[in-house]
């Protein structure tokens, strides 16, 4: 649960939970390499038009992203407004401490053949399985 | 002349792992064990890195790209209750400038299964560090680089 | 055994001084000048306040009500800039048990011909010892200290 407290009331929480998807997550990332319209967007994604439309409207609802429709066609852009400075801060560091933790729990499972032998421990297999993050 | 403030903000991160809380709490006792998943990049070889885990003790880390901006962290540690609960401050430095303090508290709380580590920082953000050009390609801090993804839609 | 527990607070305090920046912050960064506010109340007694202000400096001071536990603060000065911020980690105890560790931070904004203070704590309260509301009581009776600190100081030249 992201709990924060910041000087500046923002919708990071929205922002968080509109980036936690990873279809939403590769349409920013094409947004961030310039403008785009729907189907532009729509082009390379495995899903119906109204899909992408929903996942844009949380987009937009988020701050993230902001679209405007000229004659039949809407474009879409980043709007890096949304993310001041502290915000910036605040989830680089989340998202820094949230990368070590993917890599200690790595860690963990490389080094459970270090545990007690004669304590069960859980499927050997864990020690194989490695996140690719 | 650099524009001063000082914003607070803090977070909370829980994760489950398959390890019984001695083992978890041992990942962040030791230099050795924490070379092998604290730092912020795999690819940035520390420049330094030393750790005194006592109360009163202190860690000192030098990471960053090579040639690049040197990101330096530092910590106190104040509370250690051996398999339960690390308490340290430290702050972060880019080059010469000071970006941030915080509090990190770290609990290791045994649940079905292995342990339950609740991470919680309180941090407080200094002077804008925006203006710092940190932002190496291959800095891969942030969430899915969502930092330089903005920073290339602003020049776009 | 001491049951383990965490409380995670945070509060900020503003107080409007008339006395400019430069005198409100010589009375945190002069050991002499702090030692007159930055006390307990007038019953407690009260060991010796150490202070070396700089960055990387301590901070100490311990006090309390005569036959009663004893309160100990031990700070850690963690980044100053002259006239306009301090921040500050800190811990108490209580006799012998660490009661809390806190993240504090003061920022001395100009406010016409006075200043305006923020002090923001950011705190972590241990094992059941989460007094937040005292806390804050306690640190607003350091800043009435503080305040009549500086205007004796103010009609004094």
């Amino acid at each position: 649960m992201l709990n924060y407290k910041a000087a500046t009331p923002a919708p990071l929480d929205l922002a968080f939970q509109a980036l936690a998807d990873p279809t939403r997550r590769v349409m920013v990332e094409r947004l961030s390499q310039g403008p785009a319209s729907v189907s532009e967007l729509a082009r390379p994604l495995d899903m119906t038009l109204s899909a992408v439309v929903q996942h844009l409207a949380v987009l937009e609802a988020s701050g993230l992203v902001r679209s405007q429709k000229i004659g039949r066609v809407r474009t879409c852009r980043i709007e890096p407004q949304t993310f001041t400075a502290a915000e910036r801060w605040l989830s680089e560091r989340r998202a820094s401490w949230e990368r070590r933790f993917d890599r200690l729990g790595a860690f963990l499972a490389e080094t459970e053949a270090d545990d007690d032998p004669a304590t069960p421990s859980a499927a050997p297999s864990i020690r194989h399985r490695r996140k690719k993050t | 002349m650099i524009e001063r403030s000082a914003i607070p903000a803090s977070f909370t991160i829980e994760r489950h792992y398959p390890a019984k809380p001695a083992r978890v709490f041992a990942a962040w006792a030791s230099v050795e064990a924490k070379a092998r998943w604290a730092y912020c990049d795999e690819a940035w070889k520390p420049q330094l890195h030393e750790l005194d885990f006592r109360v009163g003790g202190r860690e000192r880390a030098i990471t960053g790209p090579a040639g690049g901006t040197r990101h330096i962290f530092e910590a106190v540690y104040w509370d250690i209750v051996p398999d339960e609960r690390i308490i340290f401050s430290y702050d972060m430095h880019l080059d010469a400038r000071r970006i941030s303090v915080s509090l990190s508290t770290i609990e290791f709380l045994a649940e079905a299964g292995g342990t339950r580590m609740r991470f919680t920082e309180q941090g407080v953000f200094l002077d804008g560090y925006d203006d710092i050009a940190g932002r190496e390609e291959g800095t891969r801090i942030g969430l899915d680089n969502l930092e330089r993804m903005l920073r290339r839609a602003e020049a776009a | 055994m001491t049951k383990r527990s965490t409380v995670h607070a945070t509060f900020t305090i503003e107080r409007h001084f008339p006395s400019p920046r430069e005198k409100v912050f010589r009375a945190y960064s002069d050991p002499k000048s702090k030692a007159k506010w930055f006390v307990g109340p007038e019953d407690w007694e009260r060991s010796d306040h150490k202070l070396d202000f700089c960055e990387g400096g301590r901070e100490s001071v311990s006090g309390g009500p005569p036959g009663q536990p004893v309160h100990y603060f031990n700070g850690l000065y963690q980044d100053i800039v002259p006239n306009e911020r301090i921040v500050m980690s800190y811990e108490m105890h209580m006799d012998n048990m660490r009661i809390s560790v806190s993240l504090g931070t003061t920022e001395f904004k100009a406010d016409g011909k006075g200043t305006r203070l923020v002090y923001t704590e950011q705190i972590v309260f241990l094992d059941g010892h989460d007094h937040l509301a005292a806390r804050e009581e306690g640190t607003r009776a350091l800043f009435d200290n503080l305040a009549a600190a500086l205007e004796r100081e103010a009609q004094a030249s």
